[in-house]
């Protein structure tokens, strides 16, 4: 796993999860985002005259149309299509003070032949899901086209 | 048909409506159910991970590939297995088992062979063990089932 001085905790879809917190992540509030009233994505942004969208998940990890985000979590922005997760909250958390140990999730893998869990973290209590951040992306993207990833 | 073999040191893993029969050496311990994170996207059997000796370990109900799902109650406990051959020191797993193990010194005459282990894909052999039903689980077969569509290891 990539060494990473800071992880993000996001809180959606019922769940708190961990991030590293990636150069090629950045956050924006709700103020900044464009709720969409159609289609997968939940809201968007634009950016030099391109659109970012990004999704909100349920607990199945099915995009919804709407709930109580408060920030969209922009992945991959120094790429050709960055793709937003909406987030109930958000913290930024050391990572000085977390425990991540690698993980294999059983079964078949969301996004084929890559891990989306690729640890946990077991400092804090019970243990927390460690997103990869570009393979994340990946799901989210695959939404938009509804290319049949997840189950 | 009797087994053909000796004496092998065993644990009778209540599973489902029948029990599991393990050599002892594959189960690192047995314990209470912690408190399980649910992993999403993962299938039904995939009951989560658990914080085990500050590992995480991913625990799952392998009875449901032979009765209903299970319930998590009072009684029950999670096997925590060594790593499947193949895999990497830090994949142990854990069974959900409805109640705590019996060990036994498994002997040839006390083991019966049944022809119902076609109709249980996770089953490599079906038993009656003094009365018990009792399986063999497939461990390759289970191995094919956790990981063979899992992520590419770098």
């Amino acid at each position: 796993m990539t060494d990473v001085r800071h992880y993000l905790q996001l809180r959606f879809s019922g769940q708190v999860f961990l991030m590293p917190n990636l150069p090629d992540i950045v956050v924006e509030p709700r103020e900044n985002m464009l709720v969409e009233p159609k289609g997968q994505a939940a809201a968007r942004r634009s950016v030099q005259g391109a659109s970012w969208v990004a999704y909100a998940l349920g607990p199945d990890w099915t995009p919804v149309p709407e709930g109580p985000w408060t920030r969209a979590v922009f992945l991959g922005i120094h790429g050709a299509r960055p793709v937003g997760l909406l987030v109930d909250d958000l913290k930024l958390l050391p990572a000085i003070g977390l425990r991540i140990e690698p993980f294999t999730p059983l079964g078949p893998a969301p996004v084929p032949g890559r891990n989306l869990f690729p640890g946990v973290e077991m400092r804090q209590g019970n243990p927390t899901l460690v997103l990869a951040a570009d393979v994340l992306a990946s799901y989210l993207h695959a939404l938009e086209g509804n290319h049949g990833l997840g189950q | 048909m009797a087994l053909a073999n000796d004496r092998v040191h065993a644990l009778l893993l209540p599973v489902g409506d029948r029990y599991l029969l393990v050599p002892s050496a594959l189960v690192a311990e047995v314990g209470t159910v912690e408190a399980l994170t649910p992993v999403p996207l993962s299938p039904a059997w995939v009951l989560g991970v658990m914080g085990w000796r500050s590992r995480p370990v991913a625990v799952c109900d392998v009875g449901r590939f032979w009765g209903p799902p299970a319930i998590i109650g009072p009684k029950s406990r999670v096997a925590v297995f060594y790593p499947l051959p193949g895999r990497a020191p830090t994949e142990f797993f854990a069974i959900l088992v409805n109640a705590e193990p019996q060990s036994r010194t498994i002997e040839t005459p006390s083991v019966l062979l049944t022809d119902e282990d076609a109709v249980h894909p996770y089953l490599a052999v079906s038993l009656d063990i003094d009365g018990k039903r009792a399986g063999i689980p497939d461990l390759v077969g289970l191995k094919e089932l956790f990981y063979e569509t899992a992520a590419i290891k770098a």
